[in-house]
């Protein structure tokens, strides 16, 4: 070992090492993951605001409603494909249930897709809602981002109450032992009337129709038959809720009866759970069909809901025979209108 | 220098392993950052927005008239479009509607020199 | 002992160190180091963001209200002056506490009845827009019922399509 060797191999190392130092800082924020992983943040992002979804070719409606993780191939959050950033409620209720879909493999098969695992963190805020919905993990400190403004569709509800049975004259003025109440739905007018845009229509193949019907008890003729103390029978019976069918073009009604798992759709006087009738009535119904549940019907047909209520004894009530079907229709006065609420939602990935 | 030997010359062999490995490595990362860059291209020239703003207002105005010459809402709508997406938008934008019944049908195309889009389109 | 052999280490040393330092001078130069503020990843960002905000404003909340906000802000050229706090709400809105920092400017541009191409001013966030911010454009067609100032004749009033300009950058 020479002093030559030491001089001329320490001036190799110094410069060396130098040399390595350097290399790091030339690359810096030179990271090509940043750069793959913003252009797939952008990808999950298109992917969930402006398409609707799919669900598995076997699986009949739409993915939210699947209730089997494996119907559902690809998450979209839009209502349809004509509405991009205009998401549907239960698309997005779906989407953050963490009870259906284990985090992360679902969601990375389904919405995020490549073959690197990437981790992600999906995250929503509703104007007006207290606390952002998201699922994923805690964002580290490097990560690919993008930011989309949506709007959010909540489904439309009716209410029939003291005021529009007063004003429609929905309490039959004689005394009856069976009475009938019935609500339409006209696809015709629905679907293809003067609203286009799948963002405003009311499509109850596929979205949730909550109908109140409120104040019952002012239908009656209290003094001729005065309502019995609570805790005894009321003196009227939901017997039945039958469902009918009017093919586009014809006249005559057949039954279609719901599918054995939607069976229960019927809240009666604020109960928290639903049973199928019959029921003792007292002042409230409430009728709730998730998405799906006219799944089965003629698509095109008009459906007709019809209330029965058996009378002990025979009296007035709730009566649509003698004026007209309670129209589930476009009209505001009628029907609480499809609304769009804004939110934001982000998509991290990395 | 004739009685120079060449023992030392491992370490010049050795500073030239460690510069072809830097040329290496900056190529490689050179070109990742391309493949970015051009993603974030593709989606900033890709004019997706601007096409489906364009074909929106032109299926909006397929359904609206003139009004028996009062105020031409229709031609003067139309017109507005072509004028405007060639002077701000830089695309040409051509179309025609019929309405027969209740059906309106049209035809839209679009070209902007990076992309060219063509469609015909039909009222449910 | 002075002889010539006692500079061979030393000499190859410095030669390998002088190969190792050109080339990385020579990485560094050729190399146009983008950091992710460089390249347009935030301008696309910026720029799908904002035709995101434009789309939302122009879409009416429900059936019966019929107008859009932005149809409405248009024809009344802002009188409301309710475009910027629903723009930047809309733009700067995260799903966390904290918010962004977007600046905008708002045209409106129009086809006059002639047929030339005239621009309005909209709205805009007060602050300006100095050299050194980078910009982005987005816009959105409008269908307005409006007279515009250089329309006289009923033949150009009525409906009109407009786009909505805005430019945006960070700030």
């Amino acid at each position: 070992m020479s002093i030559d060797f030491m001089i001329g191999f320490t001036i190799f190392i110094i410069i060396f090492i130098w040399v390595a130092t350097m290399v790091p800082s030339l690359f810096i924020g030179l990271n090509a993951h940043a750069v793959d992983y913003d252009a797939v943040a952008y990808r999950t992002a298109v992917i969930l605001v402006e398409d609707p979804g799919a669900a598995g070719s076997l699986a009949t409606g739409p993915w939210e409603i699947q209730p089997d993780p494996r119907d559902v191939v690809r998450f979209g959050l839009a209502r349809s494909k004509e509405t991009p950033l205009i998401l549907d409620e239960n698309k997005v209720n779906r989407l953050f249930c963490s009870t259906v879909f284990v985090y992360p493999q679902d969601y990375q098969k389904r919405v995020i897709f490549g073959d690197y695992p990437y981790q992600f963190n999906i995250s929503m805020k509703v104007t007006g809602e207290d606390q952002p919905r998201y699922v994923g993990d805690i964002l580290p400190d490097e990560y690919g981002y993008i930011r989309r403004d949506v709007k959010i569709r909540s489904s439309s509800n009716a209410s029939i109450n003291k005021a529009m049975i007063m004003a429609r004259g929905y309490n039959n003025s004689e005394d009856a032992a069976w009475n009938q109440f019935s609500i339409l739905f006209d696809n015709k007018l629905l679907l293809e009337g003067d609203i286009k845009s799948p963002a405003y229509q009311i499509n109850f193949h596929n979205e949730r129709i909550i109908i109140n019907i409120t104040d019952i008890e002012s239908t009656r003729n209290l003094t001729q038959n005065p309502l019995p103390p609570v805790g005894t029978p009321s003196g009227s019976n939901l017997t039945a809720i039958n469902f009918y069918q009017r093919p586009f073009g014809s006249t005559s009604l057949s039954s279609w009866p719901p599918m054995k798992k939607y069976q229960n759709f019927t809240f009666i006087d604020g109960n928290s759970s639903a049973d199928p009738p019959p029921f003792d009535v007292r002042n409230n119904v409430s009728l709730i069909f998730e998405p799906g549940f006219f799944g089965t019907m003629d698509p095109t047909a008009t459906m007709f809901i019809n209330l029965t209520f058996g009378m002990n004894p025979p009296q007035q009530f709730l009566n649509n025979t003698l004026t007209r079907p309670f129209d589930y229709d476009y009209n505001p006065v009628n029907v609480t209108q499809p609304a769009l609420r804004d939110a934001v939602v982000e998509v991290a990935v990395w | 220098m004739a009685g120079l030997k060449d023992d030392a010359q491992w370490i010049v062999l050795m500073g030239f392993i460690v510069s072809f490995s830097l040329f290496f490595i900056a190529i490689v990362l050179n070109q990742s950052t391309v493949v970015g860059q051009t993603t974030a291209e593709a989606v900033l020239e890709f004019p997706k927005n601007d096409l489906r703003e364009v074909r929106d207002v032109v299926i909006q105005s397929a359904y609206m008239n003139d009004e028996g010459g009062l105020f031409n809402n229709k031609t003067n709508v139309q017109n507005d479009i072509r004028t405007l997406s060639l002077s701000r938008q830089n695309a040409v934008v051509s179309f025609s509607n019929t309405t027969s019944g209740s059906f309106t049908y049209g035809e839209i195309h679009y070209n902007n020199g990076v992309m060219a889009y063509s469609e015909s389109w039909t009222s449910h | 002992m002075v002889n010539d052999r006692g500079q061979l280490y030393t000499i190859e040393g410095i030669a390998a160190g002088l190969i190792m330092l050109l080339t990385a001078f020579i990485v560094v130069n050729s190399t146009s180091v983008y950091t992710p503020g460089d390249t347009h990843i935030s301008d696309w960002q910026l720029e799908v963001l904002g035709g995101d905000a434009l789309n939302m404003m122009n879409t009416a909340p429900n059936i019966t209200i019929g107008k859009s906000p932005l149809q409405t802000i248009v024809e009344t050229d802002d009188a409301g002056k309710s475009f910027q706090p629903m723009f930047l709400s809309l733009i700067n809105n995260k799903t966390g506490p904290d918010r962004d920092h977007i600046q905008y400017m708002a045209n409106v541009t129009y086809r006059e009845s002639g047929g030339a191409v005239n621009s309005t001013f909209l709205s805009d966030s007060g602050r300006q827009l100095y050299g050194g911010e980078h910009a982005v454009r987005v816009s959105d067609w409008v269908i307005v019922e409006k007279r515009f100032p250089d329309c006289h004749f009923s033949s150009c009033s009525g409906k009109h399509a407009v786009l909505v300009e805005v430019l945006l950058w960070r700030d």
